[in-house]
C-alpha cells in the first residue's frame, strides 16, 4: 500500500513538472534580445498594461525551439515544434523533432500523446493540477505578475520586458530556482522563456513566427 | 616445474569461475557504442496514472551508468548513478527521495541494462530453440535472460524471488540495424509498466 502511495505521488510530480512548464507559456514569440536591462520604475503601471494587452490575445500560433541543458551532457538537446493557444484555457504544443510528442490542454482535460500512446489526465482530480491551472489562468490574464506563488522583478530595454519569477510556493520552489521571461514590447507576447532548475539544469524556449488572433478551431485541441 | 604448476593452477581457476566469458549472454546495450549515450522516450503506467518523459542513460565507466529522467518539456526529476553494488542519487526532486521509488528504479534499470549481474554466478539451460541464462543474486533472488535461436539475442528476461516472478521485461530490436529499439518492463505484484523507445537525435 505504501509502495503504491509512493508511486502515485511520483506520478503527480512528473505530471506537474510537464504541466507547469506548459502552463507558463501561453503568450509567446519574437526575437531574442540580449541587451542590458534597467529596472522598470512603474511596476504597477506595467502590470496593468501587461494584463490589458494579454487580455486582448484571444488566439496565438507560433513555432518554438526548445533547448535543454543537462549537466551530464556536453551538448544541448534541441527540439522544435508548434504552439497554439486559444482563450480561455486551450493549449496545444506539438513537438516535431527529434520525435513526435503532443501536449494538449483543453479546459480541465489534458491529453499527452507520444510515439507509444495517448494519455488523458484530468486537471481537477489533482490538487497540484488545480494550482497549475491557476497559474495558467494567471498567465492568460496577465495576473501572473500578481501571483502569490512568485516574487516578480521587472526590468526592460528598448525592445523587451525582462521578468524574473522567483518561486515562493513550496513545490515550485523545489523544482525551479528561477523562471525568466522576455516579453516583447511590441505585442506583449513572450519571446523567450528560461526555466532554471534547482538542479542547475535549464530549459529554454524561443518562440518565433507568431500570429495573433487568427481563427483557431476547437478541433485543434482534440487529439485522435 | 614452476611453469607447469602455474599452468595447472590457471586451468583449474578457469574452470572454477562460474559463467566464464565465452558463456556470458550478450545483454542488449542500452547506450550507443560511439558516445556511450542512450536516449529513450519513456512511458510509465502505474496505478491509474500514465506518465511520459525523456530518459537519458550514459555509460560513465565499464561498471557504472548514469540515468537522468526529465519531463519532456520541463525539469529534471531524477539523476542517479547505477552500479552492480548499488546506486547513488545525484539529484532527486524532493518527493522522489523515497527509498522505495529509488530502489525500484535501480532494480528495474539494473536488470534491463544487465549491470546487476556482474560477478554473479551464472547457470545456463539450453534447448533447441532457446537458452535461459540464470544469475543467482542471493537470498533466493534470480535474474533470468532468455535468448532465441538462431540469433541468440536476448529477447526477454525476468526477476524472480523464490518462485514468485517480480518483473518481466522484453527487448525489441530494429531489424535494419539489429540494435535495440524499444523495451518493455512489467511488474507483476503491482501495476507498473515501463515502455522505452529509443530516440535518435
Amino acid at each position: 500500500m505504501e509502495k503504491r502511495k509512493s508511486v502515485n505521488s511520483f506520478g503527480s510530480i512528473l505530471k506537474s513538472g510537464v504541466l507547469f512548464f506548459m502552463c507558463i507559456n501561453f503568450v509567446c514569440i519574437g526575437s531574442v534580445n540580449a541587451q542590458k536591462y534597467t529596472p522598470v520604475k512603474d511596476v504597477a503601471g506595467f502590470k496593468a498594461l501587461y494584463a490589458s494587452k494579454s487580455n486582448a490575445i484571444n488566439t496565438l500560433r507560433s513555432d518554438f525551439v526548445q533547448e535543454k541543458s543537462i549537466s551530464m551532457l556536453t551538448n544541448k538537446l534541441t527540439s522544435n515544434g508548434s504552439f497554439i493557444f486559444k482563450k480561455a484555457n486551450k493549449l496545444r504544443m506539438e513537438y516535431v523533432k527529434p520525435y513526435p510528442y503532443i501536449f494538449v490542454m483543453n479546459e480541465d482535460q489534458i491529453v499527452i500523446k507520444n510515439d507509444q500512446k495517448k494519455t488523458n489526465v484530468s486537471v481537477s482530480s489533482n490538487k497540484m493540477f488545480k494550482m497549475i491551472s491557476q497559474i495558467t489562468i494567471d498567465c492568460v490574464t496577465g495576473n501572473i505578475l500578481n501571483s502569490k506563488d512568485f516574487t516578480v522583478k521587472v526590468s526592460e530595454n528598448s525592445k523587451v520586458y525582462h521578468l524574473v519569477l522567483i518561486p515562493k510556493q513550496k513545490m515550485l520552489k523545489s523544482l525551479f530556482a528561477e523562471i525568466d521571461l522576455l516579453v516583447a514590447k511590441s505585442d506583449f507576447t513572450v519571446d523567450k522563456l528560461d526555466l532554471k532548475e534547482t538542479s542547475g539544469d535549464c530549459t529554454t524556449l524561443i518562440f518565433s513566427n507568431k500570429i495573433i488572433n487568427t481563427p483557431v478551431h476547437d478541433e485543434v485541441f482534440i487529439v485522435d | 616445474m614452476m611453469r607447469f604448476l602455474l599452468l595447472i593452477s590457471c586451468i583449474i581457476c578457469f574452470y572454477l569461475v562460474p559463467g566464464k566469458l565465452g558463456a556470458q549472454p550478450a545483454i542488449p546495450a542500452l547506450c550507443n557504442t560511439n558516445d556511450s549515450l542512450g536516449m529513450y522516450s519513456i512511458t510509465m503506467e502505474f496505478s491509474k496514472n500514465t506518465l511520459t518523459g525523456l530518459l537519458i542513460l550514459k555509460k560513465t565507466t565499464d561498471s557504472t551508468f548514469r540515468m537522468v529522467l526529465n519531463a519532456e518539456m520541463g525539469p529534471k526529476l531524477l539523476d542517479m548513478e547505477l552500479s552492480a553494488t548499488g546506486y547513488k542519487t545525484i539529484y532527486a526532486f524532493k518527493k522522489l527521495k523515497r527509498k522505495r521509488i529509488l530502489r525500484t528504479f535501480y532494480e528495474d534499470f539494473g536488470a534491463l541494462s544487465g549491470i546487476l549481474i556482474r560477478n554473479r554466478t551464472l547457470s545456463i539451460a539450453s534447448g533447441q530453440s532457446s537458452s535461459v541464462y540464470t544469475y543467482d543474486m542471493g537470498k533466493k533472488k534470480r535474474i533470468m535472460y532468455n535468448s532465441q535461436s538462431p540469433t541468440d539475442k536476448i529477447t526477454s528476461g525476468k526477476v524472480q524471488d523464490g518462485e514468485s516472478v517480480k518483473t518481466i521485461f522484453h527487448y525489441f530490436y530494429d531489424p535494419a540495424t539489429s540494435m535495440i529499439s524499444s523495451m518493455k518492463l512489467e511488474h507483476q505484484h503491482f501495476r507498473m509498466v515501463i515502455l522505452l523507445n529509443k530516440i535518435s537525435l
